[in-house]
C-alpha cells in the first residue's frame, strides 16, 4: 500500500474512527487527539503494514492503541476507579439515552458494540480487532445486551 | 429503538474533526517518509481542496496484495509463480481450543513451507520462539526461521523445509514453541492442491561429457523459492587437475535460455568439495549451489565457469574475471 492509498482510506474510514474513538474516550478532543496520533502513526508506520487486506483492521487497531494509551495518560493524572465515563460528564452534552448507556458498559464491552452494530463488523473480525476469541466476542454482545436492557427499559435489544 | 439502529443515536462526527483529518492527511502526503517522525499537533498548514479530490481517484485500499511481498521480491524472476502459490486466509484446522498462532498466508513448494501468522489468544505478550524442528505429515523437518516480523506487532513468519515428497490433500504441521509459560505445541493442518504439489520439479540425474571429463547433475530442484543443484565432476588426464579447480571451485555465469546470467558470487550459497585425485592422475570434485533468482521455466541451465582475479588479501575482485566461454555446457530442463 502506498501512501496515497491510505490517505484515500483514512479518509474513507474517518466516520468509523470516530465512532471507534467516540465509544472508548467520549470526549471530542481526546477523539481528534487519538485520531490525528493514529493518522501520523500509520503513515509513518506503513511499512509494516504486510497485505493491503487488512490494511482496515490494522488503521483501527492503531487507533484503539492511541485510545488506550490515551485513557493511560489520563488516568495517570486523575486516579479513578475503572475508565468508565461518570455519570455527570455525561450529561454535559445532549447524546441519546443509547448512547449514553453504551457508554456506561465497561470498555471492552462497548468497543465490541459499536464495531458489531454500528460499524457492521463480523464476530471473527471483531476477534481479531480486539485480539480476543469469537465467543469472547459472542460473550460480550450478549453482556452488553442485557446490561443495556436493563439500562434502558424501552430499548429493544 | 433497536440496537441495529445505533447509527442514529450515535453522536455526529463534528465539521472540525473532518477538517482535521483532511488537514492531517493532505500534510502527511505531502512530507517525506522520516523513520521515527514526531507528530505535528494541529498544524496550521491549510490545504488545497484539490489534494483532497485526488485522494477521492485514488485506489481502494484493499488491493489483496499478498502479504510476503517483501519476500516475494527476493524471488526476482520466480516471484509470480510464487505469488500464485499463496494461499491467503487459508482455512486452518488447528488441535488447540486457544492456538498460539492464528494462520493467516501460506505459501508451499516442493521445497518450502512458509506461513504468516497473528498471536492467538494463548500467545500472551511474551514474542514466541520455535524449536529449529517441526514435523510436516510426521516427517522431520528443518525449520529455517520462525520471527515476529516486524517485532513487537503480534505477527509471525515460519519458514519449514519441507519433506522430499509430500503428498496427500492437507499439510499437518507440529510446532514447539517457547512461550511464557514453557514450551507449547501449535499443531495445524491446511489443504494442499495440485499446484502446491508440483510447484517443484527434480530433474533426473545424469551425465554430461565434457573435455577430457564429465560433469554428473547429481541433483537439480526448481522450485519458485529456490533452486538447488549438486554437480559432480571427474576429469582425465594431463590437464585433469587444471580442469577439476576451474569447474570445481564454483565460480560460474549461470545463463538460462532467455540469455538472463546470474553470478554464483552473488547471492548464492556455494558448498565446494575438496577436490581430490586418484593418484593415478584423475581428479573429482563437486560443487552444491542453492540460489534463487534462476528462472524455473528455462529450457536449459547453462554453466560457465570462470577465473576470478584476487586482492592482496585473497579477496575475489569483482567483475575481475575471464569467463570461459569455451569450456561452457547446459543442462537440459525439459
Amino acid at each position: 500500500m502506498n501512501k496515497e492509498q491510505l490517505g484515500s482510506l483514512i479518509l474513507t474510514s474517518q466516520e468509523t474512527m470516530y465512532h471507534i474513538a467516540k465509544t472508548m474516550l467520549y470526549d471530542d478532543t481526546d477523539c481528534a487527539d487519538a485520531i490525528q496520533e493514529s493518522i501520523v502513526k500509520a503513515f509513518s508506520g506503513i511499512h509494516t503494514l504486510r497485505n493491503d487486506r487488512y490494511a482496515k483492521t490494522w488503521l483501527i487497531r492503531i487507533l484503539i492503541n492511541e485510545c488506550y494509551a490515551l485513557l493511560r495518560r489520563k488516568k495517570s493524572l486523575i486516579p479513578t476507579e475503572g475508565i468508565e465515563v461518570e455519570q455527570s460528564e455525561l450529561k454535559s452534552e445532549d447524546y441519546s439515552d443509547l448512547y449514553e448507556a453504551l457508554c456506561r458498559l465497561p470498555e471492552e464491552m462497548r468497543l465490541t458494540v459499536t464495531l458489531y452494530y454500528m460499524e457492521g463488523y463480523r464476530v471473527k473480525e471483531i476477534a481479531l480487532i480486539q485480539k480476543t476469541t469469537e465467543s469472547a466476542v459472542k460473550n460480550r454482545l450478549l453482556r452488553a445486551r442485557k446490561r443495556l436492557r436493563r439500562e434502558l427499559e424501552d430499548v429493544e435489544v | 429503538m433497536r440496537l441495529e439502529n445505533m447509527q442514529k443515536e450515535f453522536p455526529k462526527m463534528p465539521e472540525e474533526l473532518h477538517e482535521m483529518i483532511e488537514k492531517e492527511v493532505a500534510e502527511q502526503l505531502k512530507t517525506p517518509y522520516v523513520h521515527g517522525k514526531k507528530k505535528n499537533r494541529y498544524r496550521k498548514v491549510l490545504i488545497a481542496a484539490a489534494a483532497c479530490m485526488t485522494l477521492g481517484c485514488c485506489v481502494a485500499a484493499a488491493s489483496g496484495q499478498p502479504a510476503f511481498r517483501k519476500w516475494l521480491s527476493l524471488l526476482g524472476i520466480n516471484q509470480k509463480a510464487a505469488e500464485e502459490l499463496i494461499d491467503i486466509e487459508p482455512e486452518a484446522i488447528y488441535e488447540e481450543k486457544q492456538p498460539l498462532l492464528l494462520i493467516r498466508e501460506v505459501y508451499l513448494d516442493g521445497t518450502k513451507f512458509i506461513f504468516r501468522a497473528e498471536a492467538g489468544a494463548g500467545a500472551g505478550f511474551i514474542p514466541l520462539e520455535s524449536k529449529d524442528h517441526a514435523l510436516i505429515n510426521g516427517t522431520d523437518c528443518l525449520v529455517e526461521y520462525f520471527r515476529e516480523n516486524p517485532e513487537g506487532s503480534g505477527y509471525y513468519e515460519g519458514c519449514i523445509v519441507v519433506p522430499e515428497k509430500l503428498e496427500g490433500e492437507t499439510l499437518r504441521v507440529e510446532m514447539k514453541l517457547y512461550t511464557k509459560s514453557g514450551i507449547r505445541d501449535f499443531k495445524f493442518e491446511v489443504e494442499i492442491s495440485d499446484d502446491h504439489l508440483s510447484a517443484s520439479r527434480d530433474i533426473a540425474t545424469h551425465k554430461i561429457l565434457l573435455e577430457s571429463g564429465f560433469a554428473e547433475v547429481q541433483e537439480l530442484k526448481l522450485a519458485p523459492s529456490s533452486q538447488k543443484l549438486k554437480l559432480y565432476y571427474e576429469f582425465f588426464g594431463t590437464d585433469a587437475e587444471r580442469l577439476c579447480k576451474l569447474y570445481g571451485r564454483g565460480f560460474y555465469k549461470i545463463r538460462d535460455s532467455h540469455g538472463n546470467t546470474l553470478d554464483s558470487l552473488y547471492g548464492m550459497m556455494v558448498e565446494v568439495a575438496d577436490r581430490s585425485s586418484d593418484g593415478q592422475g584423475n581428479w573429482s570434485g563437486m560443487v552444491t549451489l542453492q540460489m534463487k533468482n534462476f528462472d524455473i521455466s528455462s529450457d536449459e541451465m547453462i554453466i560457465i565457469p570462470y577465473e576470478p582475479e584476487y586482492d592482496s588479501e585473497g579477496k575475489v575482485i569483482p567483475d575481475s574475471e575471464t569467463v570461459q566461454e569455451e569450456l561452457a555446457f547446459s543442462i537440459s530442463l525439459q
